[in-house]
């Protein structure tokens, strides 16, 4: 028998009939109560892995990207502790019952063999039909690179230097995640010890990971906090962090840092060297060929307040944090509202030479204030 | 549903519409027929010339063609054909395109040929106009989006742009000329009728190409002379000593991009503003400087031009805003 095109067609239909049926009687149980057969399971798995594999090979790190950052594994061990613990554990600390319910049942980093761009990839853009989210910080594709350094890391951990990196030692550490995730609130003194993670006791910084919030307008320090908080502002640190918070806390944390000592000092220095010279006539008199407005107009000289509330200190800032956001500001995602358009409009046209020499003038602190003083050569 | 009378409305209304672009180019403002500079009256003597010659040769050419339709073949009519064609399609064309390039190279030279008075330095920008008078002996006096001019005077404007093509042409009294980056191109006018003249960007350069716009303003050579000076003081002590208007505006940082003069503020990036209150427009000649449209133009810029380049100040607390407006009209 010679097998034509109606033998072709009546198979289609014979297997859409059996598809269909399928999908109707849906004899396939989707419980999590029901493990995966094993062929299904190895084959969901591999493919898994191929996906990711390719993906994250593809990847190109930025150029400020060094696996062995120390400020970026802290900051990573600090952003597992708030958002990937709960369900990934950590060293020392148990999963919650709930959690190794889930089917798949989220991976023990020990037990996983990635490498460091592979990390990046699952922490920026999560996993389908898993539990996995993808990145909370809509366009912030730097943030997670944070998380990756860290997990490249995490197996040489043991619970104390886990808990000296995430919490700095704190004692509220092996409670944390496995406890909020019942819904419970961590007291209001682990919630000053959460921001005291990243931006220090004092307000003054950790690392330059993130910004020193000691004297900012207490304006601009919960317009901030608000905006991350309604998802106005991006940020898979901080969102999380300021969604946790009642409006009640965010106007205390606000007061609380804006009444710190104004005097922000000498930031420190960032890894790419700037010219101190040529940022401070970029910043005291701005560029008209490249239309650059000038910095202090908006954001004050040396010691003296911007004078717009909605406008943040900068003088004394570490490098670090200043070449971040001027890069955001440059290449978005941009915070919503009018002051976040109207930064966005003077660094449209910033290059990265301008935000290393800015962010070099900026974090030489004390010299900015002669600087504002002086006249430009 | 529309009733069949207003259907039958309907054309007749559009075709009363159809003349409207031709008329639009007839507004004296914008006019290049206006006759309002001798660069536009030097054109417009050729134009004339040039359209009644053109309409002889036009007709002569459909005569002819109406004339060789009718007529019968005949060997006569053949060589006179060919002569016809010889002369009347190569020899006489060439000669009257050479003679109207040799007067077109002529009239340019004219042109181009008087001896300025003034040198203006016009500077095209994203979506403004940088206007920089060059007295000599003396620093820059330097303004934006409006060219005062001297009448009977040939002033020689160097044109130069920082960004992309722009062209300046102010209809009325001749050009346009481009701007083109890395260039300095030069354009002489020669006003000759008292009046405030639109002029405009004639070449596509972004969003908001169709709203640069600009005005001359032609003086008599004493009241410009008048104007210059003043236009050369720092800004007015009454204005800055009045009401927190300079505190407002150096809060809100607007020095970051512009520069009142005798100020602290010293912005680069946008027009000058330290005789502001004396301009007749905002907004590159978009809309009549008045205090209400001062305050929409900080508050909502965009909404006023699209794309504009100036970011929007719509959360500045409105009393602030209103001594800043105030500060920015008596800017004189």
């Amino acid at each position: 028998m010679r097998i034509g095109w109606p033998h072709v067609a009546l198979g289609l239909a014979g297997l859409a009939v059996v598809a269909a049926g399928f999908w109707w009687f849906a004899p396939y149980n989707v419980a999590a109560s029901q493990r995966h057969l094993p062929p299904v399971r190895a084959f969901l798995h591999s493919y898994m892995d191929n996906a990711v594999g390719r993906r994250a090979a593809a990847l190109d790190p930025p150029d400020w990207f060094r696996a062995d950052d120390p400020a970026l594994i802290r900051l990573g061990a600090a952003h597992f502790a708030t958002g990937c613990a709960t369900c990934h554990g950590a060293p020392g600390l148990p999963r919650n019952a709930i959690v190794t319910a889930m089917l798949p049942e989220p991976t023990l980093i020990e037990e996983t063999e990635h490498t460091t761009r592979e990390f990046y990839w699952l922490a920026r853009h999560g996993l389908k039909y898993t539990g996995m989210p993808a990145w909370a910080g809509q366009g912030r594709d730097d943030e997670p690179w944070a998380v990756a350094a860290f997990l490249s890391r995490y197996s040489a951990l043991d619970p104390d230097s886990y808990r000296e990196l995430a919490h700095e030692g704190g004692s509220a550490a092996p409670v944390g995640a496995a406890v909020a995730f019942g819904g419970m609130r961590e007291s209001s003194r682990s919630t000053i010890d959460n921001c005291a993670r990243c931006h220090g006791a004092d307000g003054m910084g950790r690392d330059g990971t993130a910004p020193k919030l000691a004297g900012q307008s207490e304006g601009y320090l919960l317009a901030a906090l608000d905006a991350y908080a309604a998802d106005r502002r991006q940020s898979g640190f901080m969102e999380p962090v300021a969604i946790a918070l009642t409006p009640q806390e965010r106007a205390d944390l606000a007061r609380r840092y804006s009444a710190m000592a104004a005097d922000l000092g000498t930031g420190q220095p960032g890894r790419i060297a700037g010219d101190v010279l040529r940022g401070r006539l970029l910043a005291t008199h701005g560029d008209e060929h490249d239309e650059l407005p000038s910095c202090m107009s908006c954001h004050g000289a040396g010691k003296e307040p911007p004078g717009l509330a909605s406008v943040p200190r900068i003088a004394g800032q570490d490098a670090r944090w200043l070449v971040t956001w001027l890069r955001l500001w440059r290449d978005g995602p941009i915070p919503d509202g009018p002051a976040a358009r109207r930064m966005a409009a003077a660094a449209r046209n910033l290059s990265d030479r301008d935000i290393a020499d800015l962010a070099a003038f900026y974090s030489a602190g004390a010299k900015t204030e002669q600087a504002g003083e002086q006249t430009a050569p | 549903m529309r009733s069949p009378g207003t259907r039958t409305w309907c054309g007749p209304r559009l075709l009363r519409l159809a003349p409207l672009p031709v008329l639009c180019g007839c507004e004296g403002r914008h006019s290049w027929l206006a006759g309002a500079g001798a660069e536009a009256r030097a054109i417009e003597s050729l134009f004339w010339p040039f359209l009644i010659g053109s309409a002889i040769v036009w007709t002569a050419v459909m005569a002819f063609a109406v004339f060789a339709y009718r007529s019968a073949a005949s060997d006569k009519g053949e060589r006179v054909g060919r002569a016809v064609i010889l002369w009347g399609g190569a020899v006489v064309p060439t000669i009257v395109v050479a003679m109207l390039l040799l007067t077109g190279l002529l009239t340019l030279r004219a042109l181009s040929a008087r001896s300025p008075a003034l040198t203006v330095q016009v500077d095209g920008e994203q979506w403004w106009w940088r206007v920089a008078y060059r007295v000599p002996g003396q620093a820059e006096v330097v303004t934006a989006n409006e060219i005062r001019l001297p009448r009977g005077e040939t002033a020689e404007l160097l044109l130069t742009s920082d960004d992309v093509i722009h062209s300046l042409w102010a209809p009325a009294l001749g050009g346009k000329m481009d701007m083109v980056p890395g260039r300095t191109n030069r354009l002489t006018l020669t006003p000759l009728t008292i009046g405030s003249w639109g002029g405009l960007c004639a070449e596509y350069c972004g969003a908001a190409h169709a709203q640069m716009r600009f005005e001359v303003v032609v003086t008599e050579p004493e009241a410009f002379r008048d104007w210059l000076a003043d236009e050369a003081m720092p800004a007015a002590p009454e204005a800055l000593s009045e009401g927190g208007g300079l505190d407002a505006f150096l809060d809100a940082g607007c020095g970051a991009c512009h520069t009142i003069r005798g100020t602290e503020a010293d912005g680069p990036v946008g027009p000058d503003l330290t005789h502001v209150g004396g301009r007749g427009r905002i907004g590159a000649g978009l809309v009549p400087l008045t205090a209400a449209n001062l305050s929409r133009w900080i508050s909502h810029t965009d909404d006023v031009k699209p794309g504009v380049r100036m970011p929007a100040y719509p959360d500045l607390a409105p009393e602030a805003l209103d001594r800043l407006v105030a500060f920015l009209m008596a800017l004189k």
